[in-house]
């Protein structure tokens, strides 16, 4: 096992880096980890990877970044998602942009597990607005996977735009069709470590790393890495009373500070009635 | 103390062999090479070197030293300076170094590399202490020679004054723990060995230095040449900073405080007096004064005052430019620092001034808006660590008076026994002036960089290891070589593999970018340079007489042209009972500058190389130790570099006419 991360590893840092496209704000906790996260485990991944989606418990989540603070744009996701015996499901809408340039997604996913693998479905309508140009919508499915190989080990993998939708004009802002492989590492409760990479058809591979530390039952300290466009990430989370508040910062070395807040309340399974 | 005691007859009864192992005394060059090479060649090897002879010759006292002690090191874990601390506290002081064996996450291994470093023994008198002040433990004087054969254009043209040898001569009268006596006396290629004339009488480079430790009250005294560590070396940093490099685990920096120079490098260190009394337990002031002349080129302004522009900092004086900046300017430096630390805690802070008989008035270009002039110079700094379970955190943020500030803050954690990870980030001001620092940064100024850095060791098992790093940095303000401000990154990672004790493999990627001024453009400008490094090593049949390495180095350099260089090279070594011999033979070849290869040389005592080439060539040296009686050691060095691609080697003086370059190099120590 331990061949198969130091091959990964390797195979990760030997990539080139690229300008791919700038990641979705996917909650603080994500953000803070430099989005290393298709292998986790978490609400959140109703955005992320459907796959990783939360079996056991109802979970809400809501989060907002100040995405490049100079540069005055705004995100924001809010979600719910629910499991149904070993089927989990969501539906959630994000929000980035400002008053002259914003996309709306409205997004719902399905996922199922079966033993250690689970395998889900993402389905997103895109809206741009583009202020004195009018809107355009999009509609593309991505699908995921998830695979527990040890209590140590997990895999995860997605495919975005599989259904390769394309604006005909705006071609730029079309959503791209890339994979995303990634590894966790977790030696033991306290700690995680997070690799990924990333690839799609027109720019090189993408390298994100990320760990995250336990340094009390209640409080997790993060921090990741993206080599290429070089960028740094930290955050923090807290769990009050089953309710978890996460913060982050990250610093972009060409477009300069984002700031994050997210929370996810799992509500229990009582609930369900 | 009934566990202590089975404890302790277990560690003596089951590990006799390591018993052996380490009543012998300790051949500290050797053990000191050996750590170097398991560290890595990326590593600053001759300041790491120094600051293990330093703790060799102050060793760390086990039953009192906190954790950061053991941390300077930077041969420990977190865990493993945890679990020293632990059992000290649990069962008491360490009764002599067998008990080590008892600290369940010390190998033997580990025990043998850092027992040289570390006392068990309680302070002796000082009437003995100057007594072996004179006498002596560890003595030795250490003489050498080198030359280049081929005379280059500076001998040839007569630019240069004094003959093309390079001498110095070493005397070392210590007493590891207490006292140590020194003098140093070098001269370089082309300098006169004495001078005398108006300017300046006296031999090219001295040093001298009286040092005391341990006395009651005084912690340190230092006379002579002497130098200072304190905090994260932001305003006083002494060099020993391992920096970037493949064991990535080395951000921190020790309190040190007062200790003697003992380097050939002719500038970055103090001449007077420096002491560290303790004022109440666990608070230490240091005071210091120094008073030194220094290299500086002086010129004469209209109103026929005098200036300088920098200090120079290279040590040569061979030609008449060179001669004339010698001893030009005479700089004072006064301060003090008052440290306290309490178990797993250091907190302190420095003033520091610095003074100057001629004022600085660098050259009016942009770049130098933010650079030091006038004469005066106040610093100030707060520092502190502190360390929690397996976490420690430190840091470090200075002033300079009227100018700007400086931080330097971080972490280093075991977050698993076999995980560490670092973490620091640091902003040093284009407007803040620190003469005498040296902290953990890309560049080597001191000012005008902001940066993060994370660094990460996983010993997969008791064979592999992965160890990495990234680096991502920013220039705030434009330098003589960047027309804009800048940015840049660089990222690290490699595999170890270690077959039983007798083969050393790895592979090692390093990725960096940064900005770079392009060279003929007619309005300045910068642009993306990129690099990729590689390289694969093997070290094999390590426990024999005869070992070898093969090295393989790959660059591909990417900015105004694609460029390739590739260096492999061949080691044999042979170790016999009197004797002992390194070969090395090397190919390099590369399209340019920007692909130019580094490696690492073993060379004669206390001297390091790290030549770099590019073009097309071979290189190879030998380098023989002969010790026929006990003590007396001869050491010789022959390397030749050979060009396929040239005529001449060098510009300037420095160039040799023809493709060839020899040097050989004679050094002979006598221990007494």
């Amino acid at each position: 096992m331990s061949r198969l991360i130091v091959l990964l590893l390797l195979l990760l840092l030997a990539g080139t880096y690229s300008y791919a496209q700038e990641a979705n704000f996917n909650g603080a906790r994500n953000e803070s980890l430099a989005e290393a996260t298709v292998a986790l485990q978490t609400g959140w991944s109703l955005f992320t990877n459907p796959s990783g989606m939360n079996y056991h418990e109802k979970v809400l989540m809501a989060g907002y970044q100040s995405k490049y603070v100079q540069l005055g744009i705004h995100d924001g996701a809010f979600g719910f998602t629910f499991p149904v015996n070993n089927t989990a499901l969501g539906i959630g809408v994000a929000y980035f942009g400002d008053e002259l340039l914003s996309k709306t997604k409205a997004i719902a996913s399905a996922s199922h597990k079966i033993g250690k693998t689970s395998l889900g479905i993402k389905t997103t309508y895109e809206q741009w607005n583009i202020n004195e140009l009018g809107s355009k919508g999009i509609f593309y499915v991505d699908i995921g996977g998830q695979m527990v190989i040890t209590d140590q080990f997990t895999i995860g993998m997605v495919i975005t735009n599989l259904n390769q939708a394309k604006f005909d004009t705006l071609n730029y802002a079309s959503p791209v069709t890339e994979v995303k492989v990634g590894i966790n590492y977790h030696p033991h409760e306290k700690l995680l470590l997070l690799a990924q990479l990333e690839k799609d058809v027109s720019n090189p591979a993408l390298l994100r790393l990320g760990i995250e530390y336990l340094v009390s039952p209640n409080i997790a300290l993060r921090t990741g890495i993206l080599p290429n466009p070089t960028s740094g990430f930290a955050g923090i989370g807290f769990n009050w009373k089953h309710l978890f508040l996460d913060l982050s910062g990250s610093y972009q070395q060409n477009l300069g500070w984002s700031g994050s807040i997210s929370f996810d309340v799992p509500l229990k399974k009582g609930d369900e009635k | 103390m009934k566990s202590k005691i089975l404890i302790l007859l277990f560690a003596v009864l089951s590990i006799r062999g390591l018993a052996q192992q380490v009543t012998q005394p300790v051949d500290i060059e050797k053990h000191i090479a050996q750590i170097l090479m398991n560290k890595g060649e990326e590593a600053d090897n001759q300041s790491y070197y120094e600051l293990l002879l330093q703790f060799y010759n102050n060793p760390i006292p086990i039953n009192t030293c906190q954790p950061q002690d053991l941390w300077a090191l930077q041969l420990l874990t977190t865990e493993q300076v945890k679990d020293i601390m632990d059992y000290r506290k649990m069962y008491g002081e360490f009764k002599n170094k067998y008990e080590l064996m008892a600290v369940s996450s010390l190998s033997i291994d580990k025990i043998k590399e850092i027992l040289p470093f570390l006392s068990f023994n309680t302070p002796i008198s000082l009437t003995t202490i100057l007594k072996q002040s004179v006498t002596g433990k560890d003595n030795f004087l250490l003489g050498s020679t080198s030359q280049v054969l081929e005379p280059s254009n500076g001998f040839l043209e007569d630019k240069y004054f004094g003959d093309p040898y390079q001498y110095s001569l070493r005397l070392r009268i210590m007493n590891p723990g207490h006292t140590s006596l020194g003098l140093t006396l070098q001269k370089d290629p082309g300098e006169l060995a004495f001078r005398a004339d108006s300017l300046y009488t006296g031999p090219d480079f001295y040093s001298f230095h009286f040092y005391i430790q341990n006395q009651g009250r005084i912690k340190q005294l230092a006379l002579g040449d002497y130098k200072l560590q304190f905090g994260q070396g932001l305003v006083l940093g002494a060099g020993f900073l391992a920096g970037k490099n493949a064991s990535s685990i080395t951000s921190l920096q020790a309190t040190l405080k007062v200790q003697p120079y003992t380097s050939l490098t002719e500038y970055n260190y103090f001449r007077g007096a420096g002491t560290t009394i303790e004022i109440i337990k666990n608070l230490e002031v240091s005071v210091f004064y120094s008073n030194q002349l220094k290299d500086a080129s002086v010129y004469s302004t209209d109103s026929l005052d005098t200036e300088v522009t920098s200090l120079r900092t290279d040590g040569l004086h061979r030609t008449l430019s060179e001669l004339t900046a010698q001893n030009s300017i005479r700089e004072q430096v006064a301060g003090a620092a008052i440290t306290y630390s309490k178990g797993a805690g250091e907190i302190g802070i420095i003033g520091l001034y610095n003074s100057f008989n001629i004022p600085f008035s660098p050259k009016p270009t942009i770049y130098n808006l933010y650079k030091f002039s006038g004469k005066e110079n106040y610093n100030v700094s707060v520092f502190g660590r502190y360390t929690f379970q397996n976490v420690t955190l430190y840091g470090e943020a200075a002033h300079t008076l009227h100018h700007g500030s400086a931080i330097n803050l971080g972490i280093v954690s075991s977050l698993s026994k076999n995980i560490d990870f670092t973490f620091q980030y640091r902003y040093l001001a284009p407007d803040f002036h620190s003469f005498y620092g040296l902290t953990f940064a890309e560049s080597s100024t001191l000012s005008n960089e902001k940066g993060a850095y994370w660094g990460m060791n996983i010993r997969i098992s008791s064979s592999l290891t992965l160890t990495g790093y990234f680096d991502m940095y920013r220039f705030p303000w434009l330098k003589s070589s960047l027309p804009k401000p800048g940015l840049g990154n660089d990222g690290l990672v490699r595999l170890n593999y270690k077959y039983h004790k007798s083969a050393l493999f790895y592979l090692q990627i390093q990725n960096e970018q940064n900005d770079r001024k392009i060279s003929d453009a007619i309005v300045q400008q910068a642009m993306a340079h990129k690099t990729t490094k590689y390289i694969l090593n093997l070290d094999y049949n390590l426990e024999n007489p005869i070992s070898f390495r093969t090295r393989l180095q790959w660059t591909i350099s990417k900015f105004e042209t694609e460029e390739t260089g590739v260096l492999i090279y061949q080691d044999i070594n042979l170790s016999l009972r009197k004797i002992s011999l390194s070969g090395r033979y090397s190919i390099f070849d590369t399209d340019g500058y920007l692909s130019r290869q580094y490696m690492y040389e073993k060379d004669v005592l206390y001297a390091f190389s790290t030549p770099q080439f590019s073009g097309r060539g071979v290189r190879y040296y030998l380098l023989v130790k002969y010790a026929p009686i006990k003590p007396l050691a001869l050491r010789a060095k022959w390397s030749q570099t050979i060009y396929y691609d040239r005529s001449s080697i060098g510009s300037g003086n420095s160039e040799i006419n023809g493709n060839t370059k020899s040097q050989f190099t004679l050094q002979l120590k006598y221990d007494f």
